[in-house]
C-alpha cells in the first residue's frame, strides 16, 4: 500500500474523510519513514505560521479602508437606483465609456456611477481597430508602437473562451483620451471585444482603476484565459504574419 | 452606521494585508493591494454569497488585482527586481532583534520557495484556508494545490531542519564565506 505524500498531508491536516484517515493512521503506526514525513507536514506548518504572524494594520491604512468603506456608504444611500450604485472613494473615481462591450450587460452591475453604453446603444464601428492592427499583429507584450500620433502599448495576450487569440492593449491619443482594450484575431481580421475609454488629468500615469475593473469584469465574466507566456505569444504572432 | 458586510471586511484587514506581503512583498504595495481589494469588494459585493466564507472571497480578488498589477508593470517595463525586494524584506525583519532565527530563516525559505508552493503554503498553512478554498483563489485545481503544498511544505522542512536545536544555527545559513559573525 503506498501512501503518497499528499495523502499523508490531508492527513496532517486533518483534511481526509473518515476511511481514508484510518487507513492513513495504521500505516503511519507501522511504518517509521511515514511517520517522519507526517511529522515535516505537522512542523512546516507549525514553522510558517511562527513565521508570519497575524499583526495589525498600521493606522494609516486602517484609516484609508475606513474612508473608503464611508464613501462607498455615502454612495449606496444617495443613488437613485440601489441595484447600480456603487463605491468608488473620490480619488479613483472617474469617468469610463462603455464601448461595444460584448457582455455589457453582464458587467452592468459593475458600473462606475458615470455614463455606460451598451453595445446596442454605440456604434461598434466608431472605434475602427485599424490603427491598432500592426501593433496587434506584430508588437510583444511590453512594447510600445506608434502610428498616426496614437501610441499603443501592448499589455498582454491570452486566449479567449471561443479560443481566439486575443490582446490587451492601450492606446494614448494626441488628444489625452486612453483607451484601454482587447482585440482579438478572428478569421476575418481582428475584432474590438472590450474598451473602454478614460479621460487622463494633468500627467497622471496610471490607467484609472474604473476602467480596469471593467477589464477584470469583462475578463472574469467572458472566461478568457492566463497570460500567454512570452514564448507562447511569440509564437502566435509568427502564426500571425505568415 | 453599522454595514455588516464592511465589518467582517474590517476585520479580515490583518489576513488581506498578511497575504498582500506574501504576495507584494514591500508593505507599501501591500497596502495599496489591500485598498484596492477593498474597493473591489464593495463595488462587487452583491456576486457575494453570504453562506461562503468571505475571507476565500476576499483573497481571490486580492490575488486577481496583484495578478492585475504586475502583469501590467510587465508591460510598462517597470518590473522591479523581485529577488531583491525579497531580500530587503527578510533583512527588514530581521533587524529586529526579537525576531528569532528560526523565524529568519522560515522566512527566507518561504520567500525562496517557488511562487504557486509559497502560495499554497501562504493560503492554507497560514490563512487557514481549506485545500478547495485555495483552490478557489488560486484559480487552479484542488489536486494542484496539494501537490505544491506538498511540495513546498517539504522543502521548507528539509531547509529549517527537522528539530534541531536553535542555538547551533550559524547567525547567517546563507553566508557562505565563513566569516565569523561574532
Amino acid at each position: 500500500m503506498t501512501i503518497s505524500d499528499e495523502d499523508l498531508m490531508a492527513y496532517a491536516d486533518n483534511a481526509l474523510p473518515e476511511a481514508e484517515r484510518a487507513r492513513i493512521a495504521a500505516a503511519v503506526l507501522q511504518d517509521p519513514d511515514l511517520r517522519a514525513r507526517l511529522e515535516a507536514f505537522n512542523r512546516s506548518r507549525d514553522l510558517a505560521q511562527a513565521a508570519m504572524p497575524l499583526e495589525d494594520v498600521p493606522d494609516a491604512l486602517q484609516q484609508r479602508i475606513q474612508a473608503t468603506i464611508d464613501a462607498a456608504a455615502d454612495d449606496i444611500s444617495d443613488a437613485d437606483d440601489p441595484s447600480i450604485s456603487l463605491a468608488v472613494p473620490p480619488s479613483r473615481s472617474r469617468n469610463v465609456l462603455w464601448i461595444g462591450a460584448l457582455a455589457a450587460s453582464v458587467v452592468l452591475g459593475f458600473g462606475l456611477g458615470s455614463t455606460m453604453i451598451t453595445r446596442d446603444a454605440v456604434d461598434p464601428v466608431a472605434f475602427d481597430l485599424a490603427p491598432f492592427v500592426s501593433a496587434l499583429d506584430t508588437v510583444p507584450s511590453g512594447a510600445v508602437a506608434e502610428n498616426a500620433g496614437i501610441e499603443t502599448r501592448v499589455v498582454a495576450s491570452f486566449d479567449a473562451a471561443d479560443g481566439a487569440f486575443c490582446r490587451e492593449f492601450e492606446a494614448r491619443f494626441p488628444d489625452r483620451t486612453d483607451l484601454i482594450g482587447v482585440g482579438c484575431r478572428t478569421e476575418s481580421g481582428w475584432e474590438l471585444r472590450f474598451a473602454a475609454v478614460t479621460e487622463l488629468p494633468g500627467d497622471d500615469e496610471f490607467v484609472p482603476a474604473g476602467a480596469l475593473d471593467s477589464l477584470d469584469a469583462w475578463m472574469r465574466s467572458t472566461g478568457a484565459g492566463p497570460v500567454l507566456s512570452i514564448e507562447d505569444e511569440a509564437a502566435r504572432l509568427s502564426g500571425a504574419t505568415r | 452606521m453599522s454595514d455588516p458586510f464592511a465589518n467582517q471586511v474590517i476585520d479580515l484587514l490583518p489576513n488581506l494585508r498578511r497575504y498582500a506581503i506574501s504576495l507584494a512583498r514591500k508593505p507599501d504595495v501591500a497596502d495599496d493591494l489591500v485598498q484596492i481589494t477593498v474597493e473591489k469588494a464593495l463595488k462587487q459585493r452583491r456576486q457575494y454569497d453570504p453562506r461562503q466564507k468571505l475571507a476565500p472571497w476576499l483573497l481571490r480578488i486580492l490575488r486577481n488585482a496583484w495578478i492585475d498589477e504586475t502583469r501590467r508593470q510587465n508591460a510598462r517595463g517597470q518590473q522591479s527586481a523581485i529577488e531583491d525586494v525579497a531580500s530587503d524584506l527578510v533583512a527588514e525583519r530581521e533587524a529586529g532583534p526579537e525576531m528569532r532565527l528560526e523565524v529568519q530563516q522560515t522566512l527566507a525559505a518561504i520567500y525562496a520557495l517557488p511562487e504557486g508552493q509559497r502560495d499554497a503554503m501562504v493560503l492554507v498553512c497560514i490563512e487557514g484556508l481549506s485545500y478547495r478554498e485555495a483552490a478557489e483563489v488560486m484559480g487552479v485545481a484542488v489536486g494542484t494545490v496539494m501537490s505544491r503544498l506538498a511540495r513546498g511544505r517539504l522543502a521548507l522542512v528539509a531547509k529549517v531542519g527537522i528539530d534541531r536545536p536553535v542555538a547551533t544555527y550559524p547567525p547567517h545559513p546563507t553566508n557562505k564565506t565563513g566569516t565569523p559573525e561574532r
